[in-house]
């Protein structure tokens, strides 16, 4: 059977100098030991049937096939467990378990799951890439923002988004729960006050003198007893069978309510948590407020003997037509999609963050002074994430025109590596690049590629961008030194992306002369990315230019 | 946010503009295209457009990436707004990679790509966006319906804006200062676009609310097009070609991939001049192509546009091909100004980057959101077949003064036409003609449930300026009594004939009653012995020393010519061949307009007439005689031409109910009576017989046939009556047994034959009284109903009789039937006895 390998990083095929933080290892019997420290990669044969046991949708295929000794080989990202029990996977096929994972450093989700109050422990640094997921989210979806309506294309608005160096908000940032807790709090009060009642029927024996309402059941039943007249079928108790009603608070409608005033109030406390910093702000104390009020709420609704709806909840008349039910329903709905959501982004964190950086060097080159925009591919914006991806593009995403000392290099942006494209080749594939950009010099027409690796840490450790680079330099030219077997050495380079979730995570560039991979670390924070965004052009085309002299 | 949005698409510089707080932002980048995706499987197709398609990678025409190729080829990814809006007005489809595409459609994709990308696929915008129009008589309402169904099936709401107003709107600003000095003045626009320059002017009213004053435009005549001698696309195509002289496919490139050409042309900042050739990326030159000439305007059309333009106060330029520059450094639109010579300021407000026609889109959606007053515009025209007291005519719906409020609608109170829908009718025609429209159109419209009683309808007509084609519904007077009937112009077939023939066809067989059968004249009755004979009787009649009774003999021969008839063969357009009669002269008592003409005729009759009615003066009519037999003959078998002293005596003779010779005056006055009042007399003293003779039935029959009045003429009474009478006279035809040797033609069926034809003249009378002898309205009705039946059925009677009492019901039941019912001359032995008349 064809060997499987773990990689903490995309690149990590060609590294096999045995590090355990960057370096392949291979599954087999003995679980592998792999520091959560970027994405996990599995190298697999070409459509082998595998699925990562406990995880909850495990793996997605990442680029185009490859060619390798024993066989073809494509890549699989393993998502991020959101809970604490799946810092251990499994890779099963068909044939049963493959290998096994721990992780090492693996973060839950804090709050992982709505209303399970102090389930899992949450760490500040768990807090921080929740914020920072977030805020990445924000920060793609800027190319839809109204605000920004009268710049021509998508690309232009990222540009001038991710430009623009913002002012630190004062407040924490405008969620759901925030807009819920603005336009819900009145309603929630007021139907939890008299929440509707109906009349429940019921058929139980009564006293002849109290029945008001028989049913054919009930005549049937009557029928049914002996006697020559009602009262002798009455019996000694004088009852019979007869239509009884209740007033009742226990409905469908009114468990979706308490329903949601809870799932309000946990989603209301983790917004607190999370911002816990800016808790003199009037939306932090607002949501603070909309939180204990729907505490209460729920708590009295519990009191008064209304249940919670059981799954799946098919609404009913009052929740689809009833103008104030008709608001919670939704709502309700809302904020579960979003958790959910929410869930999907935490889990495809590392994805969010390759489609952040396959934006970011697009929007870098437009925005850099010595490079000039000859087309772009329409950028569209996904209304719901895709596990964990957003933009929508086409393989090739842009061409440029750079200028640097006088010389000129066209830049074609391969955006999407899962896309066919001519100037792709197989091995190429084998890098796990989430991008490539592919350039001519006009003067002296040499080609090379540069290779866009993202590295996102989802776990409790900080990777450092020197060891992340040299890592990367070393497979490259391994992978480079196998491509030569077969004939010319292509020229090619890489740039390593790293994140930065806190702004303690901030590394200096660094630079591998032998290999020409270099990293850079940022954000999407406000004050980091437009940092980034001058200078990630910078270190690019000097890094051009270096490969095609 | 409530935004609006101004598209003005126009296939050069295409701007869109934001209010508020976009005013001026441009979107416009050349070229102007849209892009299709690599990838379609099915449903509507989604495209982009604006900046985004001009910049996208998508068709430029390079060898990779696989979405690039797909170049020049007809079958592309990217294709030319100018090529869309070109189809758009012919109404036909554009070859694209994914097949054929409707061009509507494709406008409609690039606007939707518009709307989205400027709304940033949110709920922006909530008012609906404003599509600038070219006013210049080829938008016209069959293209706004197009390009506006092809948006309703993507859900847009886009509403249309002359491109002379919207300018109008786009410089509003600076016109406000001025607004007292422009009130009630003219003022004209020069749009200056690709393929030439669209004039219109426009008058301007101050209106003022709480806000302050503000102008209206107020639109009421089309624009008209001057065409450059080439378009500025051709320059482009020049430029590209001198870019690159021996490719073709880079010649493409550079003309709509990265659109070098038109950027150079138009004077717009060009981008990097990098093409793809060969795989290999590569650099050009542009300044290196020399400066292509600049178009010139059409010089008939100058002079059109130059008397348009005159009594104007102010004129405006505006439109994306101003700034083209030529070889001698001088702007397009200033080599305008000179052609059109009209020596006034011209308001240059309306540069490129101003986007003045998409800003005064935005600014009439603002306006008509905050309820002021947009534009007034006028509406064209259009007419429907209607029966107007009888006589059908094409109705015109739009009073000429009208004028409505640009965004709202024209809605009159339904028309009342005095329109019925009769009990029983499974169908209506319909015939529409519309201002701008070559042909008229005619519609049969099934009616799914006919009435059970005669409905009467209104007309409701409902139109919005520039919103493309008029609504116009049939709707019954008392609601639920018949189903609405929408007249939809697009579905209706174009109908060959013009409106003239149209009115005639309906006053014929279209109508609910038998049409007129008037006899036309025919040269080949005049002979070499008539002519001689008017010689000879002119002559005689001309000399005063000479008797009239001497002159019998020649007034008797003449009015044997005057009856003597000549059938003629016909061929109509569709090939089919028919037969028809005609006489010396026509029932209108006009010379022939057929055949070769005989010199001197006109002069020979006219003198023979003129002579007769100059000598009748002393003759006293009123007394029985040959003479007087003879003269009455002659005169009356020229018709209408009779001279009036025979003329007036009939008449005279109808009125005090006194005729001289029965057998010929009924005969005489059935040819010779035009008026009403002389109809009416002669119908009161024919319904006044007691007993209807043979000539009693036929002269009625022949002014009926003849004479369109006649029928309206005649009072109800002596409808009545008539009828009655003839009904009387057809109840005692028994028909001829069959046996062997009875000759063809034997004058037993002549009588009741001439009966049917009557009463189906009768039913004319339907144009006065409509329920004139319809079956169920009366015992007459119903008798006459059941007496044709019994003659349909009749053993006795011959082929013809029974096929004629068949055609009758049909006339009556309103089923239309033959049209030459009302001919007498199909009975073959009539012409013996007219001339028997005449030799009398």
């Amino acid at each position: 059977m064809t060997a499987l390998f773990a990689l903490p990083n995309p690149w990590s095929l060609y590294d096999t100098a045995g590090q355990a933080g960057v370096s392949r290892q291979k599954l087999g019997e003995a679980a592998v030991r792999v520091q959560a420290g970027g994405a996990l990669f599995l190298a697999v044969p070409e459509g082998r049937r595998l699925t990562a046991r406990g995880r909850k949708r495990g793996l997605e295929r990442e680029g185009r096939a490859f060619p390798l000794p024993g066989g073809s080989y494509e890549l699989r990202m393993v998502s991020v467990g959101t809970r604490p029990e799946e810092s251990r996977f499994e890779v099963a096929g068909p044939d049963g378990v493959e290998g096994a994972v721990d992780l090492v450093g693996h973060l839950p989700r804090p709050g992982w799951t709505a209303g399970a109050e102090g389930g899992a422990p949450t760490e500040r640094r768990a807090e921080a890439l929740d914020r920072f997921i977030l805020g990445t989210i924000e920060r793609i979806r800027s190319a839809d923002d109204p605000a920004l309506a009268d710049l021509p294309t998508h690309w232009a608005r990222l540009e001038h988004a991710w430009s623009q160096p913002g002012l630190e908000s004062p407040d924490p940032p405008m969620e759901l729960i925030v807009r819920q807790a603005e336009s819900m709090r009145a309603l929630l009060a007021e139907l939890a006050g008299h929440p509707r009642r109906i009349l429940r029927r019921t058929r139980e024996q009564m006293p002849l003198g109290r029945v008001q309402q028989l049913d054919t059941t009930c005549i049937r039943w009557l029928s049914r007893q002996p006697g020559r007249d009602v009262y002798e079928r009455a019996g000694p108790r004088q009852r019979i069978l007869a239509v009884a009603r209740y007033e009742t608070v226990d409905t469908l409608e009114n468990r979706v309510l308490r329903a949601f005033a809870e799932l309000s109030r946990s989603v209301a406390r983790n917004y607190c948590r999370r911002y816990d910093a800016l808790r003199h702000s009037a939306r932090w104390r607002l949501v603070d407020r909309y939180a204990a009020e729907c505490r209460r709420i729920a708590k009295d609704l519990r009191e008064v003997g209304i249940g919670l709806p059981e799954p799946p909840v098919i609404p009913n008349f009052v929740l689809l037509q009833e103008p104030r039910y008709r608001r919670v329903w939704a709502a309700w709905r809302e904020l579960l999609r979003r958790l959910d959501e929410q869930d999907e982004a935490w889990r495809w964190q590392h994805r969010l963050w390759a489609d952040f950086c396959r934006l970011a060097v697009h929007v870098c080159l437009r925005h850099a002074p010595d490079v000039e925009t000859v087309a772009e591919a329409p950028l569209r914006i996904a209304p719901e994430q895709m596990r964990g991806r957003w933009s929508l593009v086409d393989g090739q995403t842009g061409v440029f025109l750079a200028v640097r000392d006088g010389r000129r290099f066209v830049i074609s942006l391969i955006g999407d590596m899962t896309v066919d494209h001519p100037k792709i080749e197989p091995w190429m594939c084998s890098l796990g690049a989430v991008s490539t950009l592919h350039v001519q010099a006009l003067d002296n027409a040499a080609e090379a590629v540069v290779f866009v690796w993202p590295v996102h840490a989802a776990g409790s450790g900080r990777p450092a961008l020197a060891e992340q680079v040299l890592s990367a330099g070393r497979a490259l030219s391994c992978c480079l030194d196998q491509v030569e077997l077969s004939g010319n050495r292509p020229r090619a380079g890489g740039i390593v992306l790293l994140s930065e979730v806190e702004t303690d995570d901030h590394q200096q560039p660094f630079r591998d002369e032998r290999s020409h991979v270099v990293g850079l670390s940022f954000g999407p924070g406000s004050a980091a990315l437009p940092v980034a965004v001058e200078r990630l052009p910078v270190g690019l085309l000097a890094l051009i230019g270096r490969l095609t002299s | 946010m409530t935004g609006f949005l101004g598209i003005d698409l126009n296939g050069l510089v295409d701007g869109i503009v934001g209010l508020p707080g976009q005013t001026g932002a441009s979107r416009g980048e050349i070229p102007s295209v849209v892009v299709l995706p690599l990838k379609h499987s099915r449903g509507p197709l989604t495209v982009v457009g604006g900046a985004e398609a001009s910049r996208a990678i998508e068709g430029r025409g390079w060898e990779w990436p696989a979405s690039a190729c797909h170049g020049s080829s007809d079958q592309g990814l990217r294709i030319p707004v100018p090529e869309i809006l070109e189809g758009l007005l012919r109404g036909t489809s554009v070859p694209t990679l994914h097949g054929e595409q409707e061009a509507a459609d494709l406008a409609a994709a690039a606007l939707a790509a518009l709307e989205t990308q400027s709304s940033c696929g949110m709920s922006g915008f909530t008012a609906d966006p404003v599509l600038v129009v070219r006013d210049n008589g080829r938008f016209d309402e069959i293209v706004q319906q197009r390009l506006l169904d092809a948006l309703a099936r993507r859900r847009s709401t886009t509403t249309l804006l002359w491109r002379p107003v919207a300018a109008l709107l786009g410089i509003e600003d600076k016109l406000a200062p001025i607004a007292a000095k422009l009130d009630g003045k003219r003022v004209g626009i020069v749009s200056v676009l690709a393929d030439g320059i669209d004039v219109s002017v426009v008058s301007l009213e101050r209106h003022a609310d709480q806000l302050g004053a503000y102008l209206v435009p107020v639109r009421d005549r089309a624009g008209l097009h001057v065409p450059f001698d080439r378009s500025l696309m051709e320059c482009a195509r020049e430029v590209a070609r001198r870019m690159l002289p021996d490719d073709p496919a880079g010649g493409w490139q550079v003309l709509w991939g990265n659109g070098l050409a038109l950027q150079r042309l138009v004077g717009l900042p060009s981008r990097p001049q990098l093409i793809q050739r060969a795989g290999r990326w590569q650099l050009l030159d542009a300044d290196a192509v020399a400066d292509v000439p600049l178009p010139d305007l059409d010089g008939g059309g100058v002079a059109q546009a130059r008397a348009l333009l005159g009594g104007i106060r102010m004129l405006v330029m505006e439109g994306p091909a101003m700034e083209a520059r030529g070889p001698d450094g001088r702007r397009l639109a200033h080599r305008v100004e000179d052609a059109l010579a009209l020596g006034r300021k011209v308001d240059y407000s309306g540069w490129r980057d101003s986007f003045t026609a998409a800003t005064g889109a935005a600014v009439f959606a603002q306006r008509r959101a905050s309820g002021r007053h947009t534009y007034f515009d006028f509406l064209p025209q259009i007419r429907i077949s209607a029966r107007v007291d009888g006589t059908p005519r094409f109705v015109a719906l739009i009073p000429p003064d009208a004028r409505v409020e640009g965004g709202s609608s024209y809605r009159p109170p339904p028309f009342d036409l005095g329109l019925t829908v009769r009990k029983g009718v499974e169908r209506l025609e319909v015939y529409l003609a519309r201002e701008g429209e070559r042909q008229p159109r005619r519609a049969v419209i099934e009616l799914a449930a006919p009435p059970d009683r005669d409905v009467r309808v209104r007309l409701d007509l409902e139109q919005r300026p520039a919103q493309g084609l008029a609504r116009l519904t049939l709707i019954p007077e008392v609601d639920g009594e018949m189903p609405l009937v929408e007249l939809d112009w697009q579905r209706m077939p174009p109908d060959p004939r013009s409106e003239a023939e149209i009115v005639q066809y309906l006053e014929q067989a279209g109508g609910k009653v038998p049409p007129l059968i008037p006899v036309q004249g025919h040269w080949g009755l005049w002979s070499a012995p008539l002519i001689q004979l008017l010689e000879r009787l002119g002559a005689r009649l001309g000399c005063p020393d000479q008797d009239l009774a001497s002159c019998r003999g020649e007034l008797n021969e003449l009015a044997l010519f005057l009856v003597r008839r000549l059938p003629v063969k016909s061929t109509a357009e569709n090939g089919e061949t028919s037969w028809r009669t005609c006489r010396l002269l026509s029932t209108e008592g006009a010379l022939p307009t057929a055949g070769g003409t005989v010199p001197r005729a006109a002069e020979l009759l006219g003198g023979v007439l003129e002579g007769l009615g100059s000598r009748l003066l002393d003759i006293d009519l009123s007394v029985p005689g040959l003479l007087r037999n003879a003269i009455v003959k002659v005169g009356s078998w020229t018709f209408t031409a009779c001279p009036p002293p025979v003329r007036e005596h009939l008449a005279r003779c109808a009125r005090r109910g006194e005729v001289v010779n029965a057998m010929l005056d009924f005969g005489a006055m059935g040819r010779v009576f035009t008026q009403p009042e002389e109809m009416a007399a002669f119908f009161r003293l024919v319904a006044a017989q007691r007993e209807l003779k043979r000539h009693h039935i036929e002269a009625s029959l022949s002014l009926l046939s003849l004479r369109y009045r006649a029928a309206l003429a005649m009072e109800s009474t002596d409808a009545e009556r008539l009828a009655a009478g003839t009904l009387a006279r057809l109840c005692e035809y028994r028909g001829v047994p069959h046996r062997r040797g009875h000759k063809k033609g034997s004058g037993v069926h002549r009588l009741p034959r001439s009966c049917m034809r009557l009463l189906a003249g009768l039913l004319r009378h339907r144009l006065r009284n409509p329920q004139f002898l319809v079956p169920g309205g009366g015992p007459l009705a119903d008798r006459i109903g059941s007496e044709l039946e019994r003659i349909r059925c009749l053993d006795g009677a011959d082929r013809r009789t029974r096929d004629l009492a068949a055609g009758v019901l049909d006339w009556m039941l309103e089923r239309g039937g033959d049209i030459h019912i009302l001919d007498q001359e199909q009975d073959d032995d009539l012409d013996e006895d007219a001339e028997a008349e005449a030799g009398e």
